[in-house]
């Protein structure tokens, strides 16, 4: 490897982020991955020669495309010119500037030249009900072209909670039979990033860890990376003193609530939520901005089980303290499930909108349940 | 409050009193389990300890005499050194006890059958505490930089030299990263050093 090959005006003008800024990054990465000083030497190496970009196969299933807005967001060093310089982005409907048949050949092409190198992303559940008939990409269902694309794949990661599991589309009463890359790809080692959307500093960790060492970081049961979704939401929680202390807001906009208490009365899943945003808060916004950050409970729509399946304002019940391998499968569940579909298309909707939610979201969402009591 | 006995009574008749108040009738409690305090015990002028309650499991740092918390932000994360390792401690306040420190260790407590269960993993834990440790085997998380670090806004948690005692011995791979750093693997590269990207430079 030549020497020039490490010029930073290159890598500068690339990424449009100073050197400083970009090597404090990759030290913020390695830190949060638990890694020790030299890996952040050998991300930032990794990154600078950019012939070793692996080629990327993104596929969208039945999503919002949320995973991808948050990555594009993203920013300092503007994460998406990272991503894009980081790899080879060969294939993404949301992102390719070609359409029609001409992208799929290109796609087909990308698959075929680079057998067993490609990194295969999937956003997006996938439907299986009725072989899969509703969600097609130009003809072909997303359940064949899932399998298609894995077959032949260096990795696979499920890219949001659509992909880990089913997410919204997987609630009760799933009408299309829909489920995510791991149940899909039985076999295969699926990575799964959950969150609606997820925070893309677990992903661009993930993608880092891969492009420098050249494999995928040690995961779960679920296949969620172990250092980001290895700890409880609530075990990091700012708020923690206040539920230790047992000082909870009772109410939107009551004294605890104005005052910064636990949110746990308010149906937090922070007990049951396993993921990072205590200490990442979101997407490089500051100011404490993450859903607990701005006075609403923890959603838990990273964890299967939890997000889209549990009332949003119901208390958080703990069975064990590692509910992941003792919830029942989402399939069996979901006629148990106390969420009507109104409830759940509420939730899907408020999710969207949960860092802005308010006290008369939370009125409403009571008053619908209460009509169908 | 320099007394170990003293305190740990305090604290024991304090979370009694917030079990039977505040956390009364909640679903997050183990019913199985009761207030317990173990192990206090005097360290660098200040009075540690651990309590075991319904709900949580943790070490508790009382002030010294020099100590005033009364200005710290609750809910913010210090550092603490021990024998075992350095162990990262929240700013807490309970009524009968003031501004302490805690170190949580489990939370919610459902894992535990009984009390004798959870005294076992608390015994455990003091058991180590003091006992000069291995830094290899050091929580990464004690590490963890916080979100205005990852912003970049704050680069004093970055500490890169305490990385490096993490995992001495990550194997880089040759295949994925041929870099001239990738042979200066195993010296501890100052942040300095790091941020002028020197490493890049030589060889």
């Amino acid at each position: 490897m030549a020497e020039n090959e490490f010029d930073f005006s290159g890598l500068e003008k690339r990424l449009s982020v100073s050197r400083r800024t970009f090597l404090k990054f990759c030290a913020g990465v390695a830190a949060s991955l638990g890694l020790p000083g030299h890996a952040a030497m050998a991300m930032a190496a990794a990154v600078a020669d950019p012939k070793k970009r692996p080629p990327v196969i993104w596929l969208h299933g039945q999503e919002c495309t949320g995973p991808t807005e948050a990555l594009l967001r993203s920013e300092q060093p503007s994460l998406e010119h990272l991503i894009l310089d980081l790899i080879s982005l060969d294939y993404h409907q949301t992102l390719d500037s070609g359409a029609g048949h001409q992208v799929e050949e290109i796609k087909k092409k990308s698959m075929q030249e680079n057998k067993g190198k490609y990194l295969l992303v999937i956003e997006g559940a996938i439907p299986v009900k009725d072989d899969g008939i509703y969600c097609k990409i130009a003809g072909e269902t997303m359940l064949d072209l899932t399998h298609e694309a894995a077959e032949h794949a260096a990795a696979i990661v499920a890219y949001g909670s659509c992909a880990s599991w089913g997410g919204v589309q997987a609630a009760s009463p799933n009408p299309t039979g829909a489920q995510g890359a791991p149940q899909v790809l039985k076999g295969k080692t699926v990575v799964t990033i959950p969150g609606c959307p997820p925070n893309p500093a677990n992903f661009i960790g993930t993608v880092l860890y891969f492009v420098t060492y050249g494999k995928l970081p040690p995961i779960d049961e679920y296949g969620r990376p172990k250092w980001a979704y290895g700890r409880l939401v609530h075990e990091n929680c700012y708020r923690r003193p206040h539920f230790d202390a047992g000082r909870f807001a009772t109410e939107f906009g009551d004294e605890g609530h104005r005052k910064g208490w636990c949110l746990y009365k308010l149906g937090c899943k922070g007990p049951e939520t396993y993921n990072n945003c205590p200490s990442l808060e979101y997407n490089n916004v500051g100011g404490n901005v993450w859903p607990i950050g701005v006075g609403h409970p923890c959603f838990g729509c990273s964890e299967q089980g939890v997000g889209f399946e549990k009332p949003m304002f119901s208390l958080s019940r703990v069975l064990t303290h590692a509910p992941p391998n003792m919830f029942p499968e989402i399939e069996s569940r979901e006629d148990v499930s106390g969420m009507s579909t109104t409830a759940a298309a509420l939730t899907g909707a408020a999710v969207g909108a949960v860092v802005g939610a308010t006290a008369m979201a939370a009125k409403k969402l009571n008053e619908k349940e209460g009509d169908q009591d | 409050m320099n007394d170990p006995q003293t305190a740990a009574a305090q604290v024991q008749q304090a979370f009694e009193k917030i079990w039977h108040e505040q956390m009364a009738g909640i679903d997050i409690l183990n019913p199985r389990l009761s207030v317990q305090t173990l192990g206090f015990q005097p360290y660098r002028n200040r009075v540690i300890g651990l309590v075991i309650t319904p709900w949580l499991m943790a070490l508790i740092m009382l002030p010294g005499e020099d100590d005033d918390w009364t200005e710290l932000e609750l809910g913010k994360k210090k550092p603490h050194r021990f024998p075992s390792g350095t162990r990262k401690f929240m700013v807490n306040e309970f009524d009968g006890i003031g501004v302490c420190q805690t170190h949580s260790l489990y939370s919610p407590m459902h894992e535990f059958e009984s009390q004798d269960h959870a005294l076992a993993a608390a015994q455990g834990v003091l058991d180590t505490l003091m006992v000069e440790g291995d830094p290899s085997m050091e929580e990464p998380a004690a590490h963890e930089p916080p979100a205005c670090t990852r912003r970049g806004e704050a680069t004093a948690e970055v500490r890169l030299e305490d990385f490096a005692t993490i995992e001495p011995t990550q194997p880089v791979a040759p295949t994925a990263c041929a870099s001239p750093g990738g042979t200066q693997s195993n010296k501890t590269l100052s942040r300095r050093d790091l941020l002028r990207g020197s490493f890049l430079r030589q060889g």
